[in-house]
C-alpha cells in the first residue's frame, strides 16, 4: 500500500510528543479564554455606546465595530505585532499582541451581539419594572440583563469558537501553539500528514466540546 | 399522456373509495412522545356521495384525508380507489416494485382533489400558474393547454378577473377559490375538503360553502371535513362522527345531526350548535 | 509624545502597482471559491435532506468537520500533508481555492438547509398532492421560496472568504497579503504597508457588505408585503410557463 503513495506513514514522532500537542492547545485555549472574556467586556461597553442615544458616541462605536469586522485577523495581527508595536516603541511578545488582535477582532462581534440583546428586549419590559418602582440599576439587574442573557449566550458561545480558530492563527508569529508544534514536527521529521492530522483533529475535537457545551448552556437557558 | 378518464365509467351508487383499518401514529421526535393518531378506521364512499366527516379537533379527521390520498401513508390498513389498492409500505428494496408504486401514488394523487385548510397556494406564482402547475407537470398538458385549462377553472370559481394576481393579493376566500380551482383543474374523481372554511373570516365562509354545493350538485364524490353543521345537513348524504381517531357513529346526515344515537355523538353535537 | 520613527508614507503610492495586482489575485481567489462553495454547499445539503441514512450522516459528519477546522489549519494539512502523501505538487493558489471552498460549502449547506427548513410544510403537501414528483415539487415549488431566504446568508459569506483569503498567503499566495508581506521584507516599512493593507480589506469588505445589505433589504421588503409577487429574484428570471407578464 505505501508503495503506491510515495509517502511513509510514521505516526511515532506524532505520538511521542502527545504532550507537546497537548499544552500547544491549552495555550490556544487560555489565549482564546482571555481575549473572549476582554472582547466581551469591551464590547459591551460599544454596545452601550451605540444605543447611548448621543450621537457621535453611536457613530464612533458604528464605526469601531465595521472597522475591526472588516479587518481580517491575519493582516490585523500583522499589523499590530509589526507595524503598531514598531511605531509605539512597544515590544509586544508574540502572545500579548496575539492576544489583542483577538481581543479587539472579537469585540467588534460581542458588541454587535450584546446590541441585539439589548435592543430585544421589550421597552414595554423597562416601563412595566420601572412602574413597580425598581430603580434603573434595579430595572438592569433584575428584568433586563438576564434575559439579554438567554439571548446572547448562543452567538457568544459561538464567537468563543471563532476565536478558538483565529488563535491558531498565532503560530505564525512564533507562539508556541499545537501548530508551531506540528510545524516543528514537519520540519524536523518530515511528517505533515501525520502532524497537520493530529492538529486537525485536536482542533475538531476542542470545537465540538465547546459546541456541545453551548448547546447545553442554551438547553438549561431555554424557558419552558 | 395522464391516464384520464379511467374508471370514470363507474355509475351512481358503486364504491369509489374504500379504506380498511387505517391506522396511523405520528412520532412528535422528542423521546418517543408517539401520538396514536387513528386507530382502525373503515370507510366506504359510493360514487356522487357527499360524505362530511366531522368531530372534534385531534379526532384524526385531517389525518384520515391525507391517508386517502397518502400524502400522509397509513402505517396499517389499505386504501381502494377505482379498483386500485394500496397500503402504506413502500417497497423500498426492489426498484421496479418502487416504480409501479410510484406510479399507483400518482394515480392516487391525480386523481383525488383536496382543498387545505390553511390554502397552501404557491406564493411565488399567480393564480394561473397555481393552477396551472398540476396539469401541465403532473398530468402532462402542453403549456398552452393548461393555461387555457387554468382560466376556465378560474372563471368557473369567479376569479377571472384575478387570474394574474398573486396570492398576496388575494383575500382568504379568493385565496380558497384558487385553490379549489387548483383542484378540479386535475379532474379529480374525489375532492377532499380539509376544514376548508376554518381559516377565513366570517363573511367569506358562505361563499366557499356555495362553490362546494355547487360542485356537489355537480355530481362530484366529495368528503368534508367541516364544523359547518348547516353544510352537513343541506349539503351532506352521509356524516361520519370521529373522535380519539375512530368513528363513532355513522348515518344519514339530517338524521344524524338531528338524532344522534351515540352518547359522544350528542354531546360533540350539543356543544357545536350551541 | 513624540515618536522615535520616521513615518515613510511616500512607499504607498509606489507599492500601488504591485498591491493592485495582489488585490486582484484576492478577488479572483474569493471569487472562484464563493462559487464553487455555492455549488458544493447546494449538494450538501440535499445530501443532509437525502432519504439514505448513510448519506445523510456522511453530509452530517462533513459539515461538522469543515465548520470546526480554522482555514489556516486546512491549509496546512491539504498544502502539506496531503500533498506529500499522493505526491502531488497542488500549487499555492489551487490549494487556497480547495481549502476555501471545502470549509465554506459547509456553511454554505448550513444555510441552504435552513433555508429549505423554513418553507411551509403545506407547500410539499400541497405539491405532492397535487401529484408533482419530488423533483418538480422542489424545483418549482420549495426551492424557489428557499432561495429566497437563503441569498442573504450566502453574500454574506463571500465577506468571510474574502477575509480568509488572506490566509493563504502564508503558504505563499501572491494576494493582497501576500505581496504586502513581500514588499515588507524588502522595503521594511511594515507599519505604512500592513495599515493601507488594512484600510483595503475594510473598504472591500465594506462594499460588498453593503451591497449585501441592500439586496438583504430589498428582499425584505418584498417578504414583508405578502412575500409574493415578482420580486426581485422573478424579474432576473422567467417562468417558463408564464403565457403573460406578470401584473
Amino acid at each position: 500500500m505505501t508503495s503506491l503513495l510515495a509517502y511513509d506513514f510514521a505516526w511515532g514522532p506524532v505520538l511521542d510528543r502527545w504532550d507537546l500537542f497537548l499544552l500547544g492547545a491549552w495555550l490556544d485555549v487560555w489565549v482564546t479564554g482571555l481575549s473572549f472574556l476582554l472582547a466581551c467586556a469591551i464590547g459591551f461597553g460599544v454596545a452601550v455606546l451605540r444605543i447611548s442615544g448621543i450621537r457621535w458616541l453611536q457613530g464612533a462605536a458604528f464605526a469601531y465595530v465595521q472597522i475591526l469586522r472588516g479587518v481580517p485577523l491575519l493582516v490585523f495581527l500583522y499589523w499590530v505585532y509589526f507595524g503598531i508595536a514598531i511605531v509605539i516603541g512597544v515590544n509586544f511578545s508574540p502572545i500579548q499582541a496575539g492576544i489583542v488582535a483577538l481581543t479587539l477582532t472579537g469585540s467588534a462581534y460581542t458588541a454587535e451581539i450584546f446590541r441585539g440583546g439589548l435592543q430585544a428586549i421589550d421597552r414595554g419590559q423597562a416601563e412595566a419594572s420601572r412602574s413597580l418602582g425598581l430603580s434603573r440599576v434595579g430595572t438592569y439587574r433584575h428584568v433586563l440583563l438576564p434575559q439579554t442573557f438567554r439571548i446572547v449566550v448562543p452567538p457568544l458561545g459561538n464567537t468563543f469558537i471563532g476565536l478558538l480558530k483565529g488563535a491558531t492563527l498565532l503560530s505564525i508569529i512564533a507562539v508556541h501553539d499545537m501548530v508551531r508544534v506540528a510545524n516543528d514536527l514537519n520540519i524536523n521529521f518530515f511528517t505533515p500528514f501525520e502532524a497537520f492530522t493530529a492538529v486537525a483533529l485536536i482542533l475538531v475535537a476542542l470545537v465540538a466540546v465547546f459546541s456541545a457545551a453551548v448547546s447545553f448552556v442554551e438547553r438549561m437557558l431555554r424557558l419552558p | 399522456m395522464s391516464p384520464a378518464h379511467e374508471g370514470a365509467e363507474l355509475g351512481i351508487g358503486e364504491e369509489l373509495v374504500v379504506a380498511e383499518g387505517i391506522h396511523k401514529t405520528f412520532n412528535r421526535g422528542m423521546r418517543g412522545r408517539e401520538v396514536q393518531v387513528l386507530r382502525g378506521v373503515d370507510l366506504r364512499v359510493t360514487k356522487g356521495e357527499v360524505l362530511v366527516v366531522i368531530g372534534p379537533s385531534g379526532s384524526g379527521k385531517s389525518t384520515l384525508l391525507r391517508c386517502l390520498n397518502f400524502i400522509a401513508p397509513p402505517d396499517q390498513g389499505s386504501v381502494t380507489f377505482l379498483g386500485r389498492r394500496l397500503t402504506g409500505d413502500v417497497p423500498r428494496r426492489r426498484p421496479a416494485e418502487r416504480i409501479r408504486y410510484e406510479r399507483e401514488l400518482r394515480y392516487f394523487r391525480t386523481h383525488i382533489g383536496i382543498v387545505f385548510q390553511h390554502f397552501n397556494l404557491f406564493p411565488h406564482m399567480t393564480a394561473a400558474d397555481n393552477v396551472a402547475l398540476g396539469p401541465m407537470r403532473a398530468l402532462g398538458l402542453s403549456g398552452h393547454d393548461a393555461r387555457e385549462r387554468s382560466v376556465e377553472e378560474l372563471t368557473r370559481v369567479g376569479m377571472a378577473d384575478k387570474v394574474n394576481a398573486y396570492p398576496s393579493q388575494l383575500s382568504g376566500g379568493q385565496k380558497q377559490r384558487v385553490a379549489i380551482a387548483r383542484a378540479l383543474a386535475m379532474r379529480p374523481q374525489l375532492m377532499l375538503f380539509d376544514e376548508a372554511t376554518s381559516a377565513l373570516d366570517p363573511e367569506l365562509i358562505g361563499g366557499i360553502l356555495d362553490e362546494m354545493k355547487r360542485l356537489a350538485e355537480t355530481g362530484m364524490t366529495m368528503i368534508v371535513v367541516t364544523h359547518e353543521m348547516g353544510f352537513a345537513r343541506e349539503v351532506g348524504d352521509r356524516v361520519v362522527f370521529m373522535d380519539e381517531g375512530r368513528i363513532v357513529e355513522e348515518g344519514a346526515a339530517r338524521e344524524l345531526i338531528e338524532n344522534p344515537k351515540n352518547e359522544r355523538t350528542q354531546a360533540f353535537l350539543s356543544a357545536i350548535l350551541s | 509624545m513624540i515618536l522615535a520613527y520616521t513615518f515613510r508614507w511616500e512607499l504607498v503610492p509606489e507599492s500601488a502597482g504591485v498591491l493592485a495586482h495582489g488585490l486582484k489575485v484576492t478577488l479572483q481567489l474569493s471569487a472562484l471559491s464563493f462559487v464553487l462553495s455555492l455549488a458544493l454547499g447546494l449538494v450538501v445539503a440535499l445530501c443532509r435532506l437525502a432519504p439514505s441514512r448513510p448519506v445523510r450522516a456522511a453530509a452530517y459528519v462533513y459539515t461538522q468537520i469543515f465548520r470546526a477546522l480554522s482555514l489556516y489549519v486546512y491549509v496546512l494539512f491539504l498544502y502539506f500533508g496531503i500533498a506529500a502523501v499522493f505526491g502531488i505538487d497542488l500549487g499555492t493558489f489551487a490549494a487556497g481555492v480547495v481549502a476555501l471552498t471545502l470549509l465554506n460549502s459547509a456553511y454554505m449547506a448550513e444555510i441552504y438547509r435552513a433555508a429549505i427548513g423554513s418553507v411551509e410544510h403545506g407547500q410539499r403537501e400541497a405539491a405532492l398532492a397535487l401529484g408533482l414528483g419530488h423533483t418538480r415539487t422542489f424545483s418549482s415549488v420549495i426551492g424557489p421560496q428557499a432561495v429566497r431566504v437563503a441569498v442573504p446568508g450566502l453574500v454574506n459569506q463571500l465577506v468571510d472568504i474574502i477575509k480568509d483569503s488572506s490566509i493563504v498567503a502564508v503558504i505563499g499566495v501572491l494576494d493582497l497579503m501576500g505581496t504586502t508581506i513581500q514588499l515588507v521584507n524588502t522595503k521594511r516599512a511594515p507599519f505604512e504597508l500592513y495599515t493601507v493593507t488594512a484600510l483595503t480589506y475594510i473598504a472591500l469588505i465594506l462594499l460588498v457588505s453593503a451591497a449585501a445589505a441592500l439586496l438583504e433589504r430589498r428582499l425584505a421588503r418584498h417578504l414583508a408585503s405578502g412575500g409574493t409577487g415578482p420580486g426581485p429574484l422573478e424579474r432576473m428570471r422567467s417562468f417558463r410557463f408564464r403565457g403573460e407578464a406578470p401584473a
